[in-house]
């Protein structure tokens, strides 16, 4: 893995090594997935483990189409329901 | 880089999480792996949760806060949601004009024209004008 040297005003490095401690993670870590997200290039592992968790949250939703689920919203909102 | 952008219309993106009684969900799925391997790039509106969501809960599967949370913070996680530049939205109203459609659904098209990316959706009203492609059509171009 490459180490680059970069430049941050002192008061935006202040915020991320606060918002890298508040999630008990490290600056390059944070710096990586701030570019990664950016980018729209998520780490793989994050992909499988959102996946993961948003399947068993809908484990139990029952059979629907999703295209016609979104299309009754839309077509509800337009209506102002 | 990716070879191609993807913007995924809110019906694409719950396609990855639900399967049963889905249509196509294959497809939709291949494209969520394609993203995953960097082979593409999909991102979605910053409207899309709102969309995911309302239609988790209100509608027919009336699904409990707490998990719809959780489908929408994956969602997330998984793709980037773009907010519309001034020029997308005035390309968006031409297109709703034009297309007869609200201004919600002609964004997610002017957005994607705009960016270079391919709409892929399920959703018979962009279908119908043009201005999408079903995930499976956007797979069998590769």
């Amino acid at each position: 893995m490459a180490k680059v040297m970069i430049s941050f005003p002192d008061d935006l490095l202040d915020r991320i090594d606060e918002e890298a401690e508040r999630r008990h993670s490290s600056r390059s870590a944070l710096l990586q997935e701030a570019a990664r997200r950016e980018l729209g290039w998520p780490d793989p592992a994050v992909v499988d483990a959102a996946v993961a968790r948003a399947r068993q949250a809908l484990a139990g939703a029952g059979g629907f189409e999703s295209a016609a689920l979104i299309r009754a919203e839309r077509d509800a909102r337009d209506a102002g329901a | 880089m990716p070879a191609r952008d993807v913007l995924a219309d809110a019906n694409v993106v719950l396609k990855w999480f639900h399967e049963q009684d889905e249509e196509d969900v294959d497809a939709a799925r291949a494209l969520l792996d394609q993203h995953r391997g960097r082979a593409i790039r999909v991102r979605m509106l910053d409207l899309t949760p709102y969309e995911v969501g309302n239609a988790l809960m209100r509608c027919r599967a009336r699904l409990a806060a707490a998990q719809v949370a959780i489908v929408l913070q994956a969602a997330r996680e998984i793709c980037a949601a773009v907010t519309p530049d001034d020029d997308e939205l005035a390309h968006s109203t031409r297109l709703a004009a034009e297309h007869d459609l609200t201004l919600y659904d002609a964004t997610y098209a002017a957005v994607a024209q705009r960016r270079g990316a391919a709409l892929a959706t399920h959703d018979a009203k962009l279908l119908a004008c043009g201005l999408g492609r079903r995930p499976s059509e956007l797979l069998a171009r590769d």
